[in-house]
């Protein structure tokens, strides 16, 4: 809603499968706002899942989570994620950090 | 819990007597360790069950709040611009108002000249009648002069002829006075008219002057303090207060979430009582399933790569 506030085009997927048909229908996606526990496809595989296309490699993804063992950032970081951030979030503090993922 | 704090291995052999003798002492024989896990799985099952209905519950209430913010922001969105093309189109009454009134000025200052200038001609019409006048007047005087003559000629035949011309003597003089006196007066309205002019033309630049300032004055307030201040700076305050309820509502995600990993811990716990019960416990592999170590982010906290 925040992103949505902030003029941002909003897509919404129920979970990471769904995420990631999206991603790979719609090219004009310009960045990925995805939590680590979702059904079907947790966000870290959907990361993973995403950035093993040569075509996603500069998608920005941003990690929007309760998780917060570093064993887990390491996992997302590794696959290619840009950030990360713990639940509950600052939503001006989150439109920032859109606004400076995708330049805007 | 099984970890590190155990280096040495009789202590770690120790440990596992313990546990068994626990498990024993809990279930009261070994036979019974199908009915243990059968409750455990049964009691995890419930605690999933829960769960899922919370989860389901509370991404609805979060859906249905974050459709109530949106929709008040778009109110109050669609109020402010409304309230805009209100004060745009009062400003345009407002210009147009002034603007038929500014005209009308214009046309009973052009009036007024038109009156001022029509006055000047007709006391020019006047002066030069007064000069005519003057002209019959000194001919009449020219003529009682002349009558008088004639009359002093005549002797006592031309008494009558004295007595008219001292009449047309009078009446010349009376004429001239006269005359003077409405030269007088005309010079007095040419003197006058002028300045009559003159202010009533600078009274309408004063108020044109005025009319304008105060035209800007109602458009630079109307438009900063109304649809600026009031407008924008509420919308704003409108979407912060949104975005500081919608940071409320998220911690209801995370309770659910946390309720969900305890559900993945009790899944753990299961394996490892299962293995506890199965004679099975391994402290090395449990030590290895635990998580590497490191300091977890700060709700908030914006961590980029």
């Amino acid at each position: 809603m925040a992103l949505k506030q902030a003029g941002f085009a909003i897509t919404e997927a129920a979970d990471g499968q769904e995420g990631l048909a999206m991603i790979d229908a719609n090219r004009n996606i310009a960045m990925v706002v995805c939590d680590v526990n979702m059904p079907r496809m947790n966000g870290l595989e959907m990361v993973e899942s995403v950035k093993r296309k040569a075509e996603n490699k500069s998608l920005p993804i941003l990690m929007l989570t309760t998780e917060g063992q570093p064993s887990m950032i390491k996992r997302a970081k590794e696959a290619g994620a840009v950030g990360w951030i713990v639940k509950p979030f600052n939503a001006t503090q989150l439109v920032q950090t859109a606004k400076h993922l995708t330049n805007v | 819990m099984l970890g590190a704090s155990w280096p040495e291995r009789e202590e770690r052999d120790l440990l596992e007597r313990l546990v068994h003798q626990q498990a024993d002492l809990i279930i009261g024989a070994d036979g019974a360790h199908s009915q243990v896990m059968a409750e455990i799985a049964e009691g995890k099952e419930r605690i999933a069950a829960r769960v899922e209905d919370l989860k389901v519950l509370t991404g609805r209430e979060i859906l249905a709040c974050g459709d109530v913010l949106s929709s008040i922001v778009d109110n109050v969105r669609a109020l402010v611009s409304e309230t805009d093309r209100t004060v745009q189109a009062s400003l345009a009454r407002s210009e147009g108002l002034t603007s038929r009134f500014v005209t009308e000025m214009q046309e009973d200052l052009l009036a007024q000249e038109t009156a001022v200038t029509q006055v000047l001609l007709l006391a020019d019409g006047i002066e030069d009648a007064i000069d005519a006048i003057n002209g019959l007047a000194q001919s009449s005087h020219m003529l009682a002069i002349n009558a008088s003559i004639e009359a002093a000629r005549l002797g006592s035949h031309g008494r009558g002829v004295a007595v008219i011309a001292d009449q047309m003597r009078e009446m010349s003089k009376t004429v001239r006075t006269t005359a003077d006196t409405v030269r007088s007066s005309i010079g007095a309205v040419r003197q006058g008219l002028p300045p009559v002019r003159e202010r009533a033309t600078s009274m309408h630049e004063r108020t044109r002057s005025f009319i304008d300032v105060v035209a800007e004055q109602v458009k630079s307030t109307s438009l900063q303090t109304d649809a600026g201040s009031a407008g924008s700076g509420r919308l704003d305050a409108v979407i912060e207060l949104s975005n500081v309820a919608l940071s409320h509502l998220q911690f209801q995600d995370p309770l659910v979430q946390k309720l969900t990993s305890m559900n993945r811990d009790l899944d753990v716990l299961e394996g490892r009582v299962r293995r506890v019960l199965d004679g099975d416990v391994d402290l090395a592999a449990a030590e290895d399933d635990r998580s590497p170590g490191g300091v977890e982010p700060a709700p908030g906290e914006v961590m980029l790569f």
